[in-house]
């Protein structure tokens, strides 16, 4: 749940500068045409049907592209064949998008026999011989610009059809919709509402795919000969050249040529003008952004000359940890001056709200922090080895082996495609130690997955099964420390009991030192030895977690302790007032000043640092003594 | 008490012949006007789609769900659709249940539309529930688009959406489970004033018994598809029936700490 304040403008469609280059190039191309096909009277001396000269006049002089065989203009030929070209494909590309949108959208929302029925005639279409159709249709429909542009939008239509109705069903079962069915909307609003304007940029970019078959199909059928003779096209051209033997003569240097190259060049604008849209409909495609979990790590040993062994036995050693944000109105903090150590065979809770920078830390704990995040300072050891993660090589040969990392939604970044055992042993390879697939069966019992399962896909386990898979896998290496951010996030109430009962079992079992990120503090307390608690990317308090529960120092642990619906007692509900802080604008002096029951004058001019308060407990509050005790 | 919605021996099960789901199995439950009632149970117990046969969503396979004594199956499209505008839905995933180009005042007017309320009167109600739910300043929350707002705040919309459209029956499903922890409180309040406010019956699905402990009237418990439990909170809480409800306090306890099961000790080599 965790989002980083980049994450805010997500749905801003930024496109990949290739897709921006692609695209730009693609607009020219199709700019150039259509310009010329616009202006064609303006820019030609004569009228296409014109005999202006000699019959095979060579290129140069009033004729800048010759003439053919009864003296016609050939440049104005081209220029004026643009004009039909371009004027069929776009139309028929239009009305076959969206016929394809209406039977999508029908199909869509009238489940059963219309479904059945429109589907199946869509199915029928594209099963025929594409070209053959077009043939025996425009045979029949005869040769004007209008039969053109029927035959077109008749075959064209089922595989846009195809498209938008797996979208539509995608968008079908989007919340909007069915609460919107649920109040009773009528069904006119929410196809116009609530479903077309989600196909809009699917449609763009069919557009453009379509219209791109269609000046090419167009060309086929006039250079076959299926097209108007009496109007001039491209494939008219070239129908011409063809049958008037321009080929036996060098005449098809300025007679097949030309219009060959405008086709080219249509196409290619649209193909790269297409390429540039579907990225756009499709932010997806922008990065290649793959979950973590089943990336290789590199094939580097601890042995590598990155790695210094420190004297330190803890699991995890963190001093001075700062993450920024870069964004263009400067570094947003995400993370800030952050100290944290676990101890051999400890669980650490580290809980905060969204954006509190928890999960953020955990990645640049690990060098998987991806741009705009960035290391501005940190140092530190794991399981006694150095690192300084402003450097990700000082962590990259640590993970998998030394470190273990359950990431968040670890369950849905199993990859679907491998049965759970093969990954389980992907990530045991790591190690390049022998016997990867004996480890893997032995960390996947200790995990409680029955044997009869280690065969199966992800999707065919639950959702505590899965997360049990990917902790077999962040602890197949045995790694000293094992960082899981929101492991239980996601599952039921029961389940996330047993996957914390697991936990602690490891922990105890493994002497494994756990940093346990999570939103849920009563969930995190039932399992960790200290709790540090996270706000505005720094650490506010941080503690044995009996004391932090039965007597919390900083107004926001106490407020996060009380915002729990209590399950005996009085039903009391009390929410933190305020919301979460924006890291953009911090205010000055204490981040939860705002929100604080107990704010006072001093909290707004000084930021007050961690300090050690009393029972090894550090408190970042200027009040941290004066806070009245909490009675529970 | 009368029943406002009604499931009478309702069964839904999901899939073909061989390979069929029963979802809902032989159901019995009525929720009053004004009352709050949690269905808690684990994941694939068939709650969804219990809330999903009470707003007319689904239809049984047998039984008959009723609301304000109408079959909702024995009813037309257009009919169905009337009854309709006196529910809400509230579903558990605030990035996917609003639409992402409305603004969010066009999104919680939507009901008001449906209602055929004129333009003047629904963006004052607009206005008014936005301030209800604590967005504001309200011209700020009104013009954004729900990418603009963080998860918890989302959920306030939702929840503004079923206190402008004044309901009769709201399902609330899981609304809190994909929130931080610490926002349950503050949208389990704006629930409570949901039913102040508009007088609404609502039933509140989740996993979390202590969640419905602090809000419901009353909790019935799934399994199976099947009703396991039928109490006030607290009674469930103290004397749990069975196995499954026990279990489901156990797992909600919080802040006590878990005695790992002793496993065989091993040293790490």
């Amino acid at each position: 749940m965790t989002s980083h304040p980049t994450n805010v403008n997500r749905r801003r469609r930024d496109l990949s500068p290739t897709a921006r280059v692609l695209g730009g190039i693609g607009v020219a191309l199709l700019g150039l045409v259509i310009a010329a096909a616009v202006f064609a009277p303006r820019l030609t001396p004569y009228s296409p049907r014109e005999r202006s000269g000699l019959p095979y006049l060579r290129p140069g002089g009033s004729h800048l592209l010759g003439t053919n065989d009864i003296g016609q203009d050939l440049f104005s030929q081209l220029l004026h064949g643009a004009r039909v070209s371009l004027t069929v494909a776009a139309i028929s590309a239009a009305i076959a998008v969206v016929l394809g949108l209406a039977v999508a959208v029908l199909a869509g929302y009238r489940r059963g026999r219309a479904e059945s029925a429109l589907m199946g005639i869509v199915d029928i279409t594209l099963a025929f011989p594409f070209l053959v159709l077009v043939v025996v249709l425009s045979t029949f429909l005869g040769r004007s610009v209008a039969a053109m542009v029927l035959v077109l939008s008749s075959v064209l239509w089922a595989r846009p059809a195809r498209v938008f109705r797996s979208q539509v069903l995608k968008v079908i079962e989007y919340g909007h919709m069915t609460t919107a069915q649920a109040m009773g909307v009528s069904p006119i609003r929410i196809v116009g509402v609530h479903l077309l304007p989600r196909l809009v940029p699917i449609a763009v970019a069919q557009i453009v795919r379509v219209a791109n078959i269609a000046v090419l199909i167009e060309a086929a059928l006039a250079f076959l000969g299926l097209g108007d003779v009496g109007r001039i096209s491209w494939g008219g051209m070239l129908y011409f050249a063809n049958t008037h033997n321009a080929v036996l003569t060098d005449a098809w240097l300025w007679w097949i040529v030309p219009p060959g190259l405008a086709l080219t060049v249509t196409i290619v604008g649209l193909a790269l003008l297409g390429y540039a849209i579907e990225e756009w409909a499709d932010p997806r495609l922008v990065t290649g952004a793959g979950p973590v979990i089943g990336r290789r790590a590199s094939a580097r040993r601890l042995a590598s000359p990155e790695v210094t062994v420190t004297s330190d036995t803890r699991a995890l050693v963190l001093t001075d940890l700062s993450v920024v944000y870069r964004s263009p109105h400067g570094d947003v903090p995400a993370v800030s001056d952050v100290d944290l150590d676990v101890a051999t065979g400890r669980i650490v809770g580290l809980v905060g709200e969204s954006g509190s920078g928890k999960s953020t830390l955990a990645l640049a704990l690990l060098g998987l922090h991806r741009p705009p995040a960035r290391v501005v300072s940190g140092q530190g050891s794991i399981a006694g080895h150095a690192v300084a993660l402003t450097r990700r090589a000082t962590v990259e040969p640590l993970r998998g082996r030394a470190v273990g990392f359950v990431p968040q939604n670890a369950m849905s970044s199993l990859n679907p495609a491998y049965r759970v055992l093969r990954q389980v042993i992907e990530a045991a390879e790591v190690s390049g130690l022998d016997d990867a697939s004996g480890r893997a069966a032995e960390m996947l019992e200790r995990v409680q997955i029955p044997p009869a399962r280690w065969s199966a896909f992800p999707h065919e386990l639950s959702g505590g099964m899965r997360q049990r898979v990917a902790i077999a896998a962040a602890l197949v290496n045995r790694p000293s420390l094992l960082v899981a951010d929101e492991p239980t996030s996601g599952l039921d109430v029961t389940t996330q009991l047993t996957i914390l009962e697991l936990l602690a079992d490891l922990n105890r079992s493994l002497g494994l030192g756990v940093l346990l990120i999570s939103h849920d503090l009563p969930m995190l307390a039932r399992v960790a030895d200290e709790i540090a608690v996270m706000y505005a990317g720094r650490i506010v308090e941080h503690g044995p977690t009996r004391l932090i529960i039965d007597n919390p120092s900083h107004p926001y642990t106490r407020g996060l302790l009380q915002s729990f619906p209590p399950l005996r007692g009085p039903r009391e509900l009390r929410g933190i007032p305020g919301d979460p802080p924006d890291l953009r604008a911090l205010p000055v002096g204490c981040s939860f000043a705002p929100r604080c029951a107990f704010v006072h004058d001093r909290c707004h001019t000084a930021r007050p640092e961690l300090a050690v308060v009393t029972d090894n407990r550090r408190v970042a509050c200027v009040l941290s003594d004066a806070v009245p005790e909490l009675s529970r | 008490m009368t029943a406002l919605a009604q499931l009478l021996g309702v069964s839904r099960g999901y899939g073909g012949d061989d390979n069929r789901v029963e979802a809902v199995r032989h159901v019995n439950l009525a929720v009053a006007l004004g009352e709050i009632v949690g269905v808690v149970g684990l994941s694939g117990a068939g709650k969804s789609t219990l809330g999903r046969l009470l707003l007319g969503l689904e239809r049984p396979d047998t039984g008959r769900v009723l609301f304000d004594g109408v079959d909702l199956a024995a009813v037309g499209h257009r009919e169905l659709r009337t009854i309709k505008r006196q529910f809400q839905l509230i579903l558990q995933d605030p990035f996917t249940s609003l639409h992402p180009s409305l603004r969010v005042a066009s999104i919680i007017g939507e009901p008001l539309i449906v209602q055929h309320m004129r333009r003047l009167e629904r963006s004052a109600a607009v206005h008014a529930s936005l301030e209800r739910v604590g967005l504001t300043p309200v011209s700020d929350y009104a013009s954004r688009f729900p990418h603009e707002l963080s998860g918890g705040q989302r959920q306030r919309v939702a929840v503004a959406r079923a206190l402008v459209a004044r309901p009769r029956l709201v399902v609330a499903d899981e609304p809190t489970s994909m929130l931080d922890a610490s926002l349950r409180s503050g949208i389990l309040e704006l629930l409570s004033v949901l039913r102040a406010d508009v007088g609404t019956a609502i039933v509140f699905i989740t996993h979390d018994l202590a969640s419905a402990r602090c809000l419901c009237d009353r909790v019935v418990v799934v399994s199976d598809g099947r009703l396991v439990a039928d109490s006030t909170p607290d009674d469930l809480v103290s004397n749990p029936p069975n196995q499954l409800v026990a279990d489901l306090v156990a797992a909600s306890e919080h802040l006590i700490p878990i005695q790992p099961s002793q496993h065989d000790q091993e040293t790490i080599p």
